[in-house]
């Protein structure tokens, strides 16, 4: 019997209608091809833990948590809907202008215009073509190259490190420093403690040593959901474990949080941005009725007294007492003197929010809260000091995994950069100077932007002043796998794969894991890597860029240096085949991992471990700070006038304080084009929590579809009308889509509920230039009439 | 059927031919060299000549006119306009106004890779056949159902064994009349270009034609007998 072979389906020749336009379809395919079909498990991973993926039939048919992780969450099963999502780009596009006209075509019409599907030769010429057009014509620092974004999840394909890499080889990129998460953090604490962030107590020895947890703005059952690699999701744990000791917890929070339902604390439901006149009353207290530990600050600290006149009031004729906090904070004066001297009792940890950052002046409540927990002379001891750090991750004890080297972006020529929180004045402004930390900034005068691995359009506030940037730059590149609103906008837009679609590794203290390739790229999508190593190529750099070497050999090489370094530290590890057919690698934390104290070496010998400030302690007075003169970072932790807050002026117009927390169900715009979609849009759009008393004053029930508005811009949400906002306060989740009425017209109404249309990107002070999102007013209505559809994800037609 | 045993035989052959049309009408966006034969005499005579075996030259009409008016345009420019059209309806942004895949139309999640593509993937595995790799897009696009169509349609019987036309017809009920309806009549609401429109009319009526044509080389009831809406 004859074998059966794979024939051509369709034949040139023939007819001459089917001759010419019936170009073979289906091809022969070799001999002896593996039968399709056979189901198959690959082992993965993304930013919501570690995973395993079913393939059968030739598609990915259920990715499930890994059995090892205590806390799975949900995200990870909608991994199939992200892959096989009807947005998906599937081809390299060029904005119909730009094909025509490249940099002399209208900028303003990105976002607006149709687009060319082009081949990948066709694309990659162009895009090779502008970088050089724009490095003779302009030079390397008119390339932008930050392409900030919530960081790939493996070791190899990360978007925005083989976009450096290749822009780092010819000849260099402008680029950006700190995150949208950390926008103070990275800045403010080195000043103080000498770390880009605080060193935390393991929670373990937290749990067996606090008798009281003190919550600044933080939701730990919501943002640890999000990691990458780690194998488990630990600290939804440690909350249990935290409830279950029935350790007291305070939270001070404007919105009640999923962590509050569960631990049921004693709420501070705080006013929005005032989380540093808290805790200044709450330091009053300690002060003036002698619960601070003189002897720790006097051997531990620098600056103590300075700070000291200004929080009695000596300085300025107001002292910073629980009186004074009352009207700002809108707690009362007893309930802040009472907390005061229960902290002064306890042995008590501070834990902060990243949030606390996000607002303007968002040094102040991070270096406040090192100073209270200072003043308690808690600092490096069991049980005490402070936790802010990333939150997927902070406190969870490490394990003994050797590091995994990751692909190196190598050298960038161009010393030119800005706070990540300042590109979009950068492209409005060339030319510009600010300060930032100590330093003048000078923006360079940016043609071409470059982005692969992120959304700007998502994490930068106030979008309407992103769409004007936007159009400034003679040419925009954006890599994406799914049409987001910066691919919409974009003058070319190339295929990316997601990380199902290709082979890498991850690598944590806990876990080294493998990330198995599960299903073909998707459409003529390419890995990031591959595409700008096909760049490289056609730009002469082709052998640096690869060093030779395809997928595979990058991760044996990686993994090799990390089993180098187990071997020299004693730490066993398998070859790589074992590794990759096993899929993951465990290192549990050790007995002195999970009994770690944040500071207890300092504190045991500050002069054999002195801090990474200039004195070596910690710096509650700042001479570097007081250096720079800024007016908006005084050189101790000081309360300012937050601007646009309920206590000014501007409430007058806009009397509703939005906060835009991080989602249960994506990780900022991540995943709000899969399923998990329906289990939170109200009326199809992001939901907008507001206050009963709030919602009965503006005529707003639940499920009506309302428009959040301000000078700044206008966007649709649906009511969600509930208690656990504050009155004064609504909350919409940041990272719903968005979806302007009018593309590319600033001002325009979003109709799906982006909460950057109505935020601010006015930098929080001059030492970090950081976002300030939490800092926003706003009036809330309920929309009259029928609401414009929305087409943010432009579900498939007939459907 | 008309015409006695040339005729059928003219039709089978017919039919096959059409099939492949139509699947290179959707698989690619149209060079200058295709849109110029195209819209060429000997071209659209054949065209005609298909569509009149086929029982479908009235609706081959508004395709054959927009040939016709192509013929002496300048083809750099008409195949622009050709290209922009297929980008927007077939490509994106987004999964595109039109996107010529079954699992978006049928799948309860509307996203690619559904059933339909697996029930699809299943049968070019049978058949021994499949998709060539540049053609970069699942098994359920429209152009490759087509395809399938046409290799079913000119698929010679086993020797001694009657034409499984019933094969043709449960993938013709099971796939393509299950959703290209529907996909045609957004391409007809959507599309731009005469000649995206055309093919689409023509091909929504060759099937609802080819059905009945199917039926009753089967035997089956027509399907107005037992037909599920």
């Amino acid at each position: 019997m004859q074998p059966i072979t794979r024939r051509v389906l369709l034949q040139r020749g023939g007819v001459a209608v089917g001759g010419l336009i019936a170009a073979p379809l289906i091809g022969v395919s070799p001999a002896g091809a593996a039968p399709e079909g056979a189901a198959v498990t690959r082992f993965g991973n993304a930013h919501w833990g570690l995973f395993t993926a079913e393939v059968a039939g030739g598609r990915l048919v259920r990715t499930l948590p890994f059995s090892k992780d205590p806390h799975p969450n949900r995200i990870v099963t909608a991994m199939p809907d992200l892959v096989y999502s009807s947005n998906r780009v599937k081809s390299p596009m060029i904005r119909q202008g730009f094909y025509r006209d490249r940099s002399r075509s209208d900028p303003s019409a990105r976002g607006r215009e149709p687009f060319v599907r082009v081949s990948w030769d066709e694309a990659l010429d162009v895009v090779a073509g502008e970088l050089t057009r724009v490095k003779t014509q302009y030079g390397n620092r008119a390339i932008y190259g930050g392409s900030y974004g919530w960081q790939s999840p493996g070791k190899l394909h990360g978007a925005a490190q083989a976009l450096q890499r290749l822009l780092g080889l010819l000849g260099g990129y402008v680029y950006a420093v700190n995150s949208y998460s950390a926008p103070t953090l990275p800045v403010i604490s080195p000043h103080v403690v000498g770390d880009a962030a605080p060193r935390s107590s393991a929670w373990p020895s937290l749990i067996k040593n606090s008798t009281l947890v003190v919550m600044f703005g933080y939701d730990p059952l919501v943002n640890a959901e999000i990691l990458s690699g780690d194998g488990g999701h630990t600290i939804m744990g440690f909350v249990a474990q935290l409830r279950d000791a029935k350790i007291p917890v305070v939270s001070v929070n404007p919105l009640e949080t999923d962590t509050d339902l569960f631990l049921k604390p004693q709420r501070i439901a705080i006013r929005p941005n005032t989380d540093t006149a808290l805790m200044l009353a709450l330091a009053h207290v300690l002060y003036t009725e002698n619960l601070h530990d003189r002897a720790f600050l006097d051997k531990y600290t620098v600056g103590f007294d300075r700070f000291a006149e200004y929080l009695s009031g000596r300085a300025d004729g107001q002292a910073k007492s629980p009186e004074w906090a009352a009207p700002i904070t809108e707690v009362s004066a007893d309930a802040i003197r009472a907390l005061a001297r229960r902290m002064a009792k306890s042995r008590t940890v501070l834990m902060g929010g990243y949030p606390l950052q996000r607002a303007v002046h968002g040094e102040q409540p991070v270096w406040m809260m090192i100073t209270l927990s200072a003043m308690l002379g808690q600092f490096g001891q069991p049980g005490g000091g402070i936790q802010i750090d990333f939150p997927g991750r902070v406190g969870a004890p490490l394990g003994t995994a050797p590091s995994v080297p990751g692909l190196s972006t190598g050298a960038n020529p161009v010393k030119d950069f800005v706070p990540i929180n300042m590109w979009v004045d950068l492209l409005l402004n060339p030319g510009k100077t600010i300060d930032y930390d100590g330093r003048k900034i000078t923006y360079p005068d940016i043609k071409l932007v470059y982005w692969a691995g992120g959304n700007p359009f998502h994490h930068a506030q106030d979008v309407n002043r992103v769409l004007q940037a936007w159009q400034r730059p003679e040419v925009t590149i954006v890599h994406e796998y799914s049409w987001t609103a910066t691919a919409k906008h974009a003058d070319i837009v190339l295929p990316a794969t997601t990380t199902l679609e290709r082979n890498d590794i991850v690598a944590t203290s806990q876990f080294i894991a493998a990330m198995q390739q599960a299903v073909p790229p998707m459409f003529e999508a390419r890995n990031d890597f591959d595409i700008f190593a096909a760049l490289a190529a056609r730009l002469g750099v082709g052998a640096q860029y690869t060093e030779g070497k395809d997928e595979m050999a990058w991760l044996r090489q990686f993994y090799g240096a990390a089993a180098q370094q187990g071997q020299a530290r004693g730490v066993a590890m398998p070859d790589f085949d074992t590794f990759w057919q096993r899929g993951y690698l465990e290192f549990p934390a050790t007995d002195a991992a999970n009994a770690l104290v944040g500071y207890g070496d300092f504190r045991a010998d500050p002069t054999a471990h002195p801090l990474g400030t200039p004195s070596g302690k910690i710096e509650i007075y700042s001479e570097t700070i007081a250096s720079f003169t800024y007016d908006d970072c005084p050189p101790h932790p000081t309360w300012l006038d937050p601007g646009e807050w309920l206590g000014g002026p501007l409430a007058a117009r806009y009397p509703l304080h939005l906060l835009s927390p991080h989602p249960n169900d994506r990780l900022h715009s991540q995943m709000d084009q899969t399923w998990l979609r329906q289990r939170y849009e109200v009326g199809a759009r992001e939901p907008v929590w507001i206050n009963p008393q709030d919602a009965a004053a503006r005529g707003i029930t639940n499920g009506d579809i309302v428009r959040v508005f301000n000078d700044r811009g206008q966007t649709l949400a649906g009511a969600v009308v509930t208690a656990r906002t504050r009155r004064g306060v609504v909350a919409i989740h940041e990272g719903g889509w968005y979806d302007p009425l009018v593309p590319g017209q600033p001002g325009t109404l979003d109709r799906h509920g982006n909460i950057n249309t109505v935020s601010s990107d006015a930098p929080n002070s001059k030492l970090s230039d950081g976002n300030s999102s939490h800092t926003a007013l706003v009036q809330v209505e309920k929309y009259v009439g029928m609401p414009p559809a929305v087409t943010a994800f432009t579900p498939p037609p007939g459907a | 059927m008309a015409g006695g045993e040339g005729a059928a035989a003219s039709r089978e052959a017919a039919r096959a031919e059409l099939y492949g049309v139509l699947s290179g009408a959707f698989a690619r966006e149209l060079d200058e060299e295709a849109w110029a034969h195209l819209c060429g005499p000997e071209a659209r005579t054949a065209l005609r000549g298909l569509a009149a075996a086929c029982e479908v030259e009235v609706d081959a009409g508004a395709l054959l006119a927009c040939l016709i008016e192509g013929e002496g345009r300048d083809p750099a420019a008409t195949v622009e306009a050709l290209a922009e059209d297929y980008a927007r309806l077939f490509i994106g942004p987004g999964p595109g106004l039109a996107p010529p895949y079954e699992s978006l139309y049928t799948s309860a999640e509307r996203r690619y890779y559904g059933d339909a593509f697996s029930e699809v993937a299943a049968l070019l595995r049978a058949e021994g056949i499949q998709v060539a790799a540049e053609f970069a897009a699942p098994a359920d696009h429209i152009a490759v159902e087509l395809a399938i169509m046409r290799h079913l349609a000119q698929k010679p019987a086993a020797p001694g064994q009657p034409h499984p036309w019933h094969v043709q017809l449960e993938f013709l009920d099971g796939h393509l009349l299950r959703w290209a309806p529907r996909w045609v009549a957004d391409v007809a609401r959507e599309a731009a270009t005469g000649f995206y429109r055309g093919a689409a009319s023509l091909l929504d009526a060759f099937l609802s034609k080819d059905a009945v044509w199917l039926r009753r080389a089967t035997g089956a009831p027509p399907a107005g007998a037992d037909a599920v809406v």
